[in-house]
């Protein structure tokens, strides 16, 4: 009886005494180690923020792109009572086949493709051979690295080359399986709750069909992440860029940014421009998850994501329709390479539309690079579709520069408004070492002289509009004929940089370039020769040295237009949030006032206003009616590998034509300009011809069909 | 007894009493037997005849109380008897409203049926909430009366007259679990009738339907329905999901979602049914108008009710529904008749 109820309080203590061990001494720890199974914090993607055109129609948005992956703690674990079965082994093979692995090479080689970049080459190998299948190498060319092959002999330098398992043909599923069992290995040391990726860029209507697999495979997640489209595609292609991996090279930079290696940036355009803004912070979560693995409830605060501001820009979709539409037509017709148009509002600087072409469809760097058709298509097109030649092209800006010659002769004083000058014909500079052989002289001519024609003596107004050369020959370098003392190098360089050359805009794009203004130093340094009067002469007709990109002479047109203020170009006129409150409001940048008398500009406009409204204007095809237009014309010849001609050293087509490139700059209304225009067209010869149509179409459709009268 | 036991006990005095009572009983009935009683018999009889007539009235009455309580034990024996076959053909009348009730539903299906008769379906019973394995409050799985020797077999199709329930996801002998539309792992691909958008339709941890990645740029309203679409063909097309009750759309995020009210009330589940084939490249009208003059129903059912203590006692219900393909009856309607009493 004793024994019993001794037996009883013992049994009682060894009881209570475990429970003490579980719950008091040991509690904590359990807790912990059911809190890791059932709580898990996740991170909520912040999408990056969208573009919209000023009128709100969406230009770039986000779209989901698809990756397979597996959860090594959702997987089955092998059941020591059936060796024979590999359970894990099978769950990958069959999310494998539902991907059709198995049946598509394609989908074999990039599964392959993954497995070989998240292993590395030494456990791509191993994880095959340990399990009997055959590897093949290749060898690759290794880094090169001075090596002193003999103590006689310098270090030269050798490449060291190495393996590596072929990749390029399709393996087994079972193979497969094993590649990705050893991944889900590696991963399973570190975190067993973090997805490996076994397949990405899957298109999104597969997705949504594996998707319905899901419910029976309770390892595999179909993980969207955002990838970029481009509504628009090639019409906005060099406006707002494209994004891709941080490259190496920058790698340390944006590190100190506070970005992830993983994460894409923008490389080009507005992308790359706004990047830090459009990028959005991702928020966390915690999220309690029941015995299958299925969030059942959120707990505790959300940290919610940062959204990305969005980008409202001052271009207009309709316009910008328009001159993409119009420029391609004109380079159709042309036979021409590229070419450029842009509008901008002259009175603040806002880009209203801006079209470089040939264009490409950013929409191929959303998707991967590698066997990607029409990223190669675009590498291999000799025309460099990727480079935008409205900042990154610099050109001869011909008879367009006359707009700053003119200006600057009538600020200088070297003309007044009255002042004449004659044209009768060719004039000619002596040969400094033959002053007395004409036949040594340097001929220059006007292009009416072709024609048969010339123009008499003429004053600015009437140069501009007639776009006499002799005219700016001689106010730009002189005339020692007549004793006349031109404007001369340093004072062209001057004004031309006041107007805005030689220096980037700075317009919100990247890849700008400040193209050239020629003065008497850089061509002493760059060809050890001396300033010449026609050097000047071909200067002041924006030939020669000069340099300039279409967007240097837009702002060129638009410092004319509004009588004197240069503006910095925008393409963004708001940052805005997801609710589209303003962040960020559009303030026109003021580059600079020209210092002038009052009535300078009056006078390079009037020119202008001739030149398309005068009976003997060079741009009247380009009036519209009801709008006074004011513009100038430019027909700048180039010489280049492809034109040049061996028998006559030069690029001279048997009627003695050089081949030219078309501008053509306009301005309107005439009283109060609202858009500044100018078109540029590679090879596309008189400017008259193969620009103005196009300008005219641009302004017809601002005027008529945008802001209708 | 006890007035005994405090005398001495003669075992002579009782031991010879009853010798000689028995003795004399002998002898008496000897007597009787060989005749020489009768005189004596008569004479007693003639003296006692009208006291034994009046006692014989007493005992009648006696033996007709007793047998009264007899009786009344009977009788209370037979009304429970009668009691409980009234409660077995309430309960009958019960399961036979229920039985109408199903035909309704079946009624239902059968025009569902006769829209889509490229659908080979098997009516199955809802038995059980599948509740064990969850943590949730969510119903999210049921179990049906129908398993492997039926013939239903993981990822078949579950539906009722009013769209898509969800699909197989366990198999026994012969029950299986069914994942409701409304589980979190379940996805189903599905496409918004009137602006052709399509999408996955799948449920959320919070218990909504949700159907997600709706292309960005592209608009559709609240209130139209939502179908399954049969990507992947998984699915039968056309079947309805249910309805956009909200739309979530913000330029910024990457597809757009829309909320979806069911067209299957998932609490009031009763009858389901296993699509256990279909063709899945059939085009079939995703609007389901059902026109009542083309429902002509063609199958026969028969329910008999026997009670055995009615003789000749066969009360028969018969429920005649028309239409038996492509349905099979056997299953759904000889349920609720074997649970009878």
């Amino acid at each position: 009886m004793v024994v019993f109820r001794l037996g009883l309080v013992i049994a009682f203590c060894v009881i209570v005494g475990r429970l003490f061990q579980l719950q008091v001494i040991r509690g904590a720890d359990f807790q912990t180690k059911s809190s890791g199974n059932r709580l898990k914090t996740l991170e909520v993607v912040a999408p990056r923020g969208v573009v919209y055109d000023r009128n709100g129609t969406i230009l770039a948005r986000n779209k989901p792109s698809f990756e397979i992956a597996l959860v090594p703690e959702d997987l089955p674990e092998d059941k020591p009572e059936t060796p024979d079965i590999d359970e894990e082994g099978d769950e990958i093979a069959r999310v494998l086949s539902l991907v059709h692995a198995d049946t598509d090479p394609k989908i074999a080689l990039r599964v392959a493709e993954i497995m070989f970049r998240t292993l590395g080459r030494f456990d791509y190998a191993k994880a095959l051979t340990t399990a009997g299948f055959k590897v093949d190498f290749v060898t690759v060319p290794g880094e090169e690295k001075e090596i002193i092959m003999a103590t006689d002999l310098p270090a030269a330098p050798v490449s060291m080359p190495f393996t590596v398992p072929d990749i390029s043909t399709p393996l087994p599923l079972p193979a497969l399986v094993q590649l990705v069992k050893f991944a889900i290995d590696f991963k399973r040391q570190g975190s067993a709750s973090e997805a490996v990726s076994i397949l990405d860029s899957i298109e999104r209507i597969k997705a949504l069909e594996f998707s319905e697999e899901s419910y029976h495979m309770p390892a595999m997640r179909i993980n969207p992440s955002p990838i970029r489209q481009y509504v628009y595609a090639n019409m906005f292609s060099h406006v707002l860029g494209f994004m891709g991996p941080i490259p190496a090279e920058q790698a340390d930079q944006y590190t100190k940014r506070g970005y992830n290696l993983n994460e894409k940036v923008g490389l080009s355009g507005l992308e790359y421009s706004y990047q830090d803004q459009m990028r959005g912070l991702p928020g966390y979560k915690t999220v309690e998850r029941d015995i299958l693995g299925r969030e059942v409830r959120t707990i505790g605060q959300v940290q919610e994501p940062i959204l990305g501001s969005n980008l409202v820009l001052n271009i207009d979709l309709r316009l910008q329709r328009v001159m993409s539409d119009a420029l391609q037509s004109a380079i159709v017709q042309q036979k021409a390479r590229w070419g450029v148009t842009i509008a901008m509002n002259p009175q603040n600087g806002a880009i209203l539309g801006l079209v470089s072409q040939p264009s490409f469809d950013n929409n191929v760097f959303a998707e991967r690079l590698t066997e990607n058709e029409g990223y190669q298509q675009i590498q291999n097109d000799k025309r460099r579709p990727l480079l935008n030649y409205a900042i990154g092209g610099q050109y001869p800006p011909g008879s367009t520069f006359k707009m700053v010659i003119s200006t600057a002769a009538l600020a200088e004083g070297v003309v007044g408004p009255d002042t004449t000058i004659m044209d009768a014909g060719p004039i000619y500079l002596v040969n400094q070492f033959f002053p007395n052989d004409l036949s040594q002289a340097q001929k220059f001519v006007s292009w009416n002289h072709r024609y048969g024609i010339v123009h008499g003596p003429i004053n600015v107004v009437q140069a501009l509009s007639l776009s006499n050369d002799i005219f700016f020959y001689e106010v730009g370098g002189g005339y020692p004929v007549t004793k006349f003392r031109g404007l001369g190098s340093a004072a062209m360089a001057k004004w031309a940089e006041l107007f805005g050359y030689g220096a980037p805009t700075g317009i919100d794009l990247p890849g700008e370039i400040g193209a050239l203004v020629p003065t008497a130093q850089w061509k002493r340094q760059r060809y050890a020769e001396s300033w010449t009067t026609g050097d000047s002469y071909n200067m002041a007709i924006g030939q020669g040295y000069m340099l300039a990109t279409p967007l240097q002479v837009l702002v060129n047109t638009a410092t004319v237009a509004n009588g004197g203020t240069v503006y910095q170009p925008q393409i963004v006129y708001q940052l805005t949030d997801a609710q589209g409150h303003v962040q960020r409001d559009f303030t026109p940048k003021v580059v600079r006032q020209l210092p002038l008398q009052p009535g300078v500009m009056d006078l390079v406009r009037k020119g202008m206003w001739e030149a398309v409204n005068a009976p003997d204007g060079t741009a009247i095809t380009s009036k519209i009616d009801g709008i006074e237009v004011a513009g100038k014309t430019g027909t700048a010849e180039f010489c280049d590998k492809e034109h040049y001609n061996p028998k006559k050293l030069d690029c001279l087509d048997d009627k003695d034509f050089r081949p030219s490139h078309a501008w053509y700059v306009a301005f309107a209304p005439y009283e109060n300009p609202e858009i500044a225009v100018v078109t540029f067209v590679f090879d596309g010869g008189e400017g008259s011809l193969t620009a103005i149509p196009v300008t005219k179409k641009i302004l017809e459709t601002y005027f008529k069909e945008i802001h209708p009268r | 007894m006890r007035n005994l036991e405090k005398r001495p006990r003669r075992v002579d005095d009782l031991g010879i009493r009853i010798v000689i009572l028995a003795l004399a009983a002998l002898l008496l009935m000897a007597l009787q037997l060989t005749g020489h009683l009768r005189p004596l018999q008569s004479a007693i009889t003639l003296l006692t005849s009208p006291a034994q007539l009046s006692a014989t009235g007493i005992t009648e009455n006696i033996t007709n109380v007793i047998d009264y309580f007899a009786e009344l034990r009977n009788l209370r024996q037979r009304n429970a008897e009668l009691e409980q076959l009234n409660s077995s053909l309430l309960a009958e009348k019960l399961s036979l409203r229920e039985v109408e009730h199903e035909n309704e539903l079946l009624r239902e299906f059968f025009k569902f049926a006769k829209n889509r008769p490229g659908l080979e379906l098997r009516g199955a019973q809802l038995i059980g909430l599948a509740i064990g394995d969850e943590s949730t409050n969510f119903l999210r799985r049921i179990i049906i009366d129908l398993g492997q020797i039926h013939g239903v077999k993981v990822g078949m199709p579950v539906i009722t007259d009013q769209g898509l329930v969800g699909r197989i996801s366990e198999v026994n002998d012969s029950i299986s679990k069914v994942l409701l539309l409304t589980d979190a792992t379940s996805a189903v691909n599905a496409v918004l009738q009137k602006s052709r958008l399509n999408g996955v339709v799948r449920g959320t941890a919070s218990g909504d339907l949700i159907m997600d990645f709706i292309d960005q740029g592209v608009k559709f309203s609240v209130g139209e329905a939502v179908l399954t679409s049969g990507l992947g063909g998984r699915f039968p097309k056309g079947l309805p999901i249910g309805e956009v009750i909200e739309i979530r759309r913000r330029d910024i995020d990457f597809s757009q979602q829309a909320v979806v009210r069911p067209t299957v009330d998932f609490k009031r589940l009763e009858l389901v049914a296993v699509v256990t084939n279909f063709n899945p490249v059939e085009e079939v009208p995703e609007l389901l108008v059902i026109n009542p003059q083309t429902s002509t129903i063609t199958a026969t059912n028969t329910i008999s009710v026997t009670d055995p203590s009615l003789n000749p006692g066969q009360v028969t219900a018969t429920h005649v529904i028309t239409n038996v393909d492509p349905l099979d009856l056997a299953a759904p309607l000889t349920t609720p008749v074997e649970s009878a009493p």
